[in-house]
């Protein structure tokens, strides 16, 4: 990385050896810990997808008992999310918004060390449950009660863990909305801003918003399991329905906290290689806005079986049918960048675009899961797992690997190599289609998800499924070999990496000095 | 190196939106009451509606209307079969509406020990929910049970009349749950 001797008064590291990374303030090593933590993350969570996928190759039960399937499903949930996606993004947001807001550093450095610091002891706790007495939480990652209290001795250890991941992502929350305040340069105003920074910005007050909500409803939980409360117990007068309320609450701003900063990615790509500005950067902003506006408003989308009186079934549907008009207005913004732009494939681009391809097409499976009747149908099948899927993986995920292949050269100073991305790239985009369109068609005939059984007429399309899975986890290794070579070396990269990228992470040499803009650059 | 942000405003931000944190965190628990109000303003929770029923000695004095009959089911439910037997006397009964029915259901306390339990009423479909109205219902109270001790539970409903005519059956769910373990 960057901690070779750059010559001027530019500073290294103040420590060597890993006491440089339990104590380092310095927003770009703090940045490469979040990516490093969230690959290896998105290895383990890759890896209990593999054993699901792996028992449901065939009907009946071969590799695992029941119980423990239901504990991958759970965990594989909560490791992707709180693991992989969300410490991504945040890694991406230290290393690039300093750089791109003209910023020495992050505002508060020495919390940063701490938001990133909770991460991996709040993990070891929560895949440590795996080990113990009754196993790991196998009620799926909603947490519904009653189910969920009847988790084993690791109960009170999963929602401590989550308290504590949910207080790295707040602190982090926070030093990115004081950042982006507080240290843009002199005449970067608002709305000159990068879409990366806008969509981290909003992602950043939905996590401060939802995040706390989430940690208030475990807390009942906990209390309703150990302390004689009953919130959602009917036996004391409480309602269960009421925690799916409150979950949903945090759990569909959750959802735009895991695409928003997808969003701002494929923002800065799709431009630089269409070499073009932005289309309609004021209609981005107003949209991301009104995205996450909306996500506070469309919770009990999730939950229309659960027996909702027609007027909330109704608000909800067509409340929820409106995100579809301020996510259709980013498609077609990305779409018309690359109308008539000179258009060149690297391999951030092909990420781009195929981001916009498939997001899209989990967008229209989540239009059709919007309508009441026909969520009725649909509910708890394969369809939503197909659903989730479409917009995580090849939304989010993909997102998370453009960005990574765009600015990796400006991280390393080396260009990775190309042949290696375009093969990682087309493996992944045909595996991810294997593994994923099949269970359309498995749940609207009816499959319902988390059950490591199945119904024989199944078997053809989760045979398929299974061997997507694999061809995308293997394709992934591909992508870790890219990694290593192009952090040891490679072809040296220009200031600008690209042709005529826009922003002013491209004014500072590659690979990027410790201390950049310590005077502050003129916008 | 001068930092662009001016440090008092740093200060600011963050005691804002920390509080901000706490104020979600309180929220949260804030929800719990809200949700119970707002559906008492709207009169949009028929759900729970459905799990209170109508005060017991309100039988205004309905019309008895003669011209037909309702299916009324009786669904029993318990969160642990082994502690339990929760059965209903008759699992369907014919019922005019405006007239009184009576019913019994039938509990044993399976477990070697003293126990409370407390049942949750629930009607289906909704828009029956405001349209049957309890007298006498062991869903009113938590029933005590002595280690082993079998009995039958009296249940005594009206069906008001103005129940729009195509709903033709009605089913009464109770969900029994083990509220102390005695």
């Amino acid at each position: 990385m960057s901690d070779t001797t750059h010559e001027e008064h530019h500073d290294g590291p103040h420590a060597s050896g890993m006491w440089r990374w339990l104590t380092t303030t310095n927003h770009k090593d703090i940045g490469t810990l979040y990516l490093v933590f969230s690959l290896i993350m998105f290895l383990i969570g890759g890896t209990m997808a593999l054993i699901i996928r792996t028992e449901l190759f065939q009907p009946g039960l071969q590799l695992v008992d029941p119980h423990f399937f239901n504990q991958m499903t759970t965990m594989h949930a909560l490791v992707m999310i709180f693991g992989a996606l969300m410490p991504a993004f945040v890694g991406l947001a230290n290393w690039q918004i300093p750089l791109m807001v003209g910023a020495p550093d992050m505002a508060l450095p020495r919390m940063n060390n701490w938001s990133f610091w909770i991460l991996p002891p709040a993990f070891l706790l929560l895949l440590s449950t795996l080990f113990m007495p009754g196993g790991a939480p196998a009620g799926g990652w909603t947490l519904y009660p009653p189910l969920i209290l009847q988790t084993g001795d690791a109960f009170p250890f999963v929602v401590f863990s989550l308290h504590m991941l949910g207080a790295s992502s707040i602190l982090g929350a926070i030093n990115i909305i004081v950042t982006i305040t507080n240290m843009r340069a002199p005449g970067m105003s608002f709305m000159k801003m990068p879409l990366f920074v806008w969509t981290w910005l909003i992602t950043a007050y939905l996590l401060i918003g939802a995040m706390p909500v989430l940690a208030g409803a475990i807390t009942m939980l906990l209390t309703d399991r150990y302390f004689d409360t009953s919130f959602f117990l009917a036996a004391g007068g409480g309602d269960p329905v009421m925690f799916q309320h409150i979950f949903w609450f945090f759990g569909h701003p959750e959802v735009y906290i895991l695409i928003l900063p997808a969003f701002g990615i494929i923002s800065q790509v799709i431009p630089t290689f269409a070499r073009k500005p932005l289309f309609g950067y004021t209609s981005m902003v107003i949209a991301t806005s009104a995205i996450a506006f909306l996500s506070y408003v469309v919770w009990a989308h999730h939950m229309f079986t659960v027996g909702m009186p027609q007027a909330g079934l109704l608000f909800f549907m067509i409340s929820t049918m409106f995100i579809a008009v301020p996510t259709g207005v980013k498609i077609f913004n990305w779409l018309a960048t690359l109308w008539r732009g000179s258009i060149s494939f690297e391999t951030p681009m092909l990420f781009a675009i195929a981001f916009v391809v498939l997001f899209t097409i989990g967008g229209f499976s989540g239009l059709m899961l919007a309508l009441v009747p026909a969520d009725i149908e649909y509910h708890d099948t394969y369809f939503v797992v197909a659903h989730f899927h479409y917009v995580l993986v090849p939304g989010a995920i993909f997102g998370v690997i453009a960005g990574v292949y765009y600015w990796l050269p400006k991280w390393t100073g080396h260009m990775y190599n190309e042949t290696l991305g375009k093969w990682h790239f087309w493996l992944s985009t045909i595996f991810v289609n294997v593994l994923f369109f099949p269970q359309h068609f498995l749940g609207l005939a009816s499959m319902p998800r988390r059950i490591p059984d199945y119904a024989v007429q199944f078997t053809e399309f989760n045979m398929i499924s299974t061997i997507g899975a694999f061809g995308f986890g293997l394709s992934q290794l591909l992508f870790v070999w890219m990694l290593i070579k192009c952090v040891k070396g490679g072809e040296k990269a220009t200031e600008k990496v690209w042709d005529e990228p826009q922003g002013l992470e491209w004014t500072v040499p590659s690979p990027a000095p410790y201390h950049t803009f310590e005077t502050a650059p003129k916008v | 190196m001068k930092p662009a942000g001016p440090k008092g405003g740093n200060r600011r931000l963050v005691l804002t939106l920390g509080g901000t944190v706490v104020g979600m965190f309180a929220f949260a628990f804030l929800l719990v009451p809200l949700y119970e109000v707002f559906c008492e303003l709207t009169g949009l929770d028929s759900e729970r509606l459905s799990r209170a029923t109508l005060p017991a000695g309100a039988a205004h004095a309905l019309e008895i209307d003669d011209q037909r009959t309702v299916t009324v089911e009786f669904l029993t439910n318990t969160m642990n079969p082994a502690a339990w037997d929760f059965q209903p006397g008759e699992l369907s009964i014919e019922v005019t509406p405006g007239r009184t029915a009576e019913t019994a259901f039938f509990a044993r306390n399976l477990l070697g020990h003293d126990v409370i339990s407390v049942t949750r009423p629930s009607v289906r479909p909704l828009e029956a929910v405001s349209h049957v109205s309890k007298q006498v219902c062991f869903c009113f109270e938590a029933q005590p049970f002595a280690a082993g001790e079998a009995r039958e539970l009296p249940m005594r409903f009206t069906i008001d009349p103005a129940l729009p005519a195509h709903v033709e059956t009605v089913t009464l769910a109770y969900t029994l749950f083990t509220a102390e373990p005695g």
